[in-house]
């Protein structure tokens, strides 16, 4: 096996990895902040990634895809905003529970729905022109689409980490994951800055399904094989850490590239292999918020 | 507080023999379904020995469902063993999946916990799905040899109805027992349980084997009615669609699994029958008692006579705690 081939599955790894890191992200927000275990998390990616689709048969590759960047993640968002004040707020108090059986539900309704509105053909598209094909860096062949997934997701992450580490917003949210009752008896309005998480979560979520619809097919399983793997990224990471989630996602993805070297099929066993191995070495995995094992 | 008594376990007897008699009122060629939320009915159960009395949410229940009925299906349709062979083998390595599965699964406590089981019933899902030499991969394996008394629709549902009721009444056995009056003290209040001189892990650890084993022979069960297995089985569809159930009938309550059986499995074959939709209606179905009954609905029937049938409540102490108080222990 040589090392460029190597290297040109690593960076495919970290591709993958990136859109991983994006959906489970927005999980891990939503766990910290909301304490909602929410299976329908892959629910918002799917419906990102169809209405993308869309747009691409509609307009072209380029302008298409270029619009569904744009367009999309606000779709999402309003639907995730309306979700979250109409359903998610009743179920917070309720515990675990309620949410659970909330979520799971909304998991089957939206996927019914797609497959409705949808159709439950799998779909696929193309890469714009410009992002078709491969470049050579140091004699290392690197599809130019992964680059443009690295380029794109660097840049979110980047306002992510500017988003909680360095605004009003994201103070608020790091102080909402650690309690949430002094949050809102120091006068914050704790209800709408769960919103807000949900909606950052969902748009998070949105961007991750329009930059992945290009990438393989696009049908009515991928909801809930994204939200597992987001699961698995966010319970190596850490629960409710954002930082822990990078690193858990960016080391998925690498294995799960990896992996396809070594053995034909089953990149997702290596997945959840290596969770079970992070979890029984480090039974609360990377980082954890303490006091929430 | 569970107790066996002569009325609970006729109850229980009675229930099984209802079940057993709904094949004089349901149509022949709704038998298999009726006998497939037998089956499930059974499983819930045996997972809510974990959930409701041990306070362990296992994600991943699956693997044990689906283990016994592959241990069957390979035993039978690859090597061309007999049925008792193919369950015999299948109960045996059950222990050991069991065993291991608990002592990798029960290293992470909560939330962890469960999805750890989910990690495990996941990658041998996976594996399962991929493998098309042993497991037929996604295709699953067709064709298990069963004896001829059990070769008709009406034996295989007497079948999965005596098999699930054995398994109630002995979960009532131990739920009544001093052990299981132990498992629900260290559900709510493990330092307590240690500090009186029990062992949490000894515990759970037993407690997690018993209801692995219990499912795998569930599991068996699906096997021969089916005569056919599939991987989802294993996947984590099953284990979340059960972990729902239970949630859905309420986990405190001794039958409320097969209540959240009953309540969802009828409901999605009524709908597949008249429309592609059972998705979207079993989803608003949960998605409505979430909001109605988030603590699942057989305690919410408990004032009424027809709660009390279903067996007291055993404890409610966490149903009423806000999930505010977890999260003021930061530091």
């Amino acid at each position: 096996m040589d090392g460029r081939l190597i290297l040109a599955q690593v960076v495919a790894g970290v591709a993958t990895g990136a859109l991983y890191f994006l959906v489970a992200s927005g999980l891990t927000l939503i766990w910290g902040a909301l304490g909602v275990v929410n299976l329908a998390h892959g629910s918002f990616f799917m419906l990102a990634a169809f209405a993308a689709t869309t747009l691409v048969h509609q307009l072209g590759p380029g302008l298409g895809l270029l619009c569904a960047l744009v367009v999309v993640p606000l779709l999402v968002l309003v639907f995730a905003v309306a979700l979250e004040t109409t359903l998610f707020r009743r179920v917070y108090v309720g515990g675990i529970w309620g949410q659970l059986l909330l979520s799971f539900g909304l998991l089957l309704v939206v996927n019914d729905l797609v497959r409705t509105g949808f159709g439950a053909v799998s779909r696929s598209i193309v890469a714009p022109d410009f992002l078709q094909g491969f470049v050579e860096i140091f004699g290392v062949r690197l599809a130019k689409y992964q680059l443009a997934i690295l380029a794109t997701t660097g840049l979110v992450a980047l306002y992510l980490w500017h988003l909680l580490a360095r605004s009003r917003t994201g103070r608020l949210i790091r102080a909402a994951v650690d309690d949430p009752a002094m949050l809102g008896a120091v006068g914050v309005d704790v209800k709408a800055l769960r919103t807000r998480v949900m909606g950052i979560a969902a748009v998070l979520a949105g961007i991750a399904g329009v930059i992945a619809a290009p990438r393989g097919a696009v049908n009515t399983t991928i909801d809930v094989q994204i939200v597992v793997i987001a699961f698995a990224v966010i319970v190596i990471g850490g629960l409710g850490s954002v930082w822990g989630a990078l690193v858990a996602a960016l080391l998925v993805g690498i294995a799960e590239a990896l992996s396809t070297l070594v053995i034909d099929q089953g990149g997702e066993v290596v997945i959840f292999a290596l969770m079970a191995l992070v979890l029984f070495v480090m039974p609360t995995g990377f980082q954890t918020i303490a006091g929430r094992d | 507080m569970e107790h066996l008594s002569w009325r609970r376990a006729l109850l229980l007897v009675l229930l099984g023999l209802a079940a057993a008699a709904l094949v004089l009122v349901v149509p022949e060629s709704r038998l298999p379904a009726v006998t497939r939320t037998v089956m499930l009915a059974g499983a819930a159960m045996s997972l809510n020995l974990l959930i409701g009395n041990a306070g362990l949410v296992s994600m991943g229940h699956g693997l044990f469902l689906g283990f016994g009925a592959y241990v069957v299906a390979i035993g039978s349709v690859k090597h061309g063993l007999s049925l008792s062979w193919c369950i015999a083998l299948a109960i045996s390595s059950a222990v050991v999946l069991a065993v291991v599965s608990a002592i990798i699964a029960l290293r992470a406590r909560a939330l962890f916990f469960g999805l750890l089981t989910l990690a495990l019933s996941q990658v041998a899902f996976v594996f399962v799905a991929r493998n098309y030499a042993l497991t037929g991969g996604d295709d699953g394996l067709v064709g298990i040899n069963v004896p001829k008394w059990l070769d008709s629709d009406l034996a295989q549902h007497f079948v999965a109805v005596g098999v699930t009721t054995a398994v109630c009444l002995l979960l009532l056995m131990i739920l009544a027992s001093p052990f299981g009056a132990i498992l629900r003290a260290l559900r709510d209040n493990p330092e307590r349980v240690a500090s009186l001189g029990g062992h949490p892990k000894h515990i759970e650890f037993i407690a997690f084997v018993i209801a692995g084993i219990l499912a795998a022979i569930m599991g068996v069960v699906a096997a021969i009615t089916d005569q056919a297995v599939e991987p989802t089985l294993i996947s984590w569809t099953t284990g979340a669609t059960l972990l729902v159930m239970v949630a859905l009938g309420g986990r405190f309550t001794f039958l409320g699994p097969i209540l959240g059986v009953v309540i969802l499995e009828t409901t999605r074959t009524l709908v597949q029958t008249y429309s592609e939709h059972s998705d979207l209606v079993v989803g608003l179905l949960v998605m409505g008692c979430a909001l109605a009954f988030p603590e699942g609905i057989g305690p919410s029937l408990q004032g009424s006579r027809l709660g009390r049938w279903f067996g007291g409540p055993v404890h409610m102490a966490e149903a009423a705690t806000p999930p505010s108080t977890e999260r003021t222990a930061a530091p």
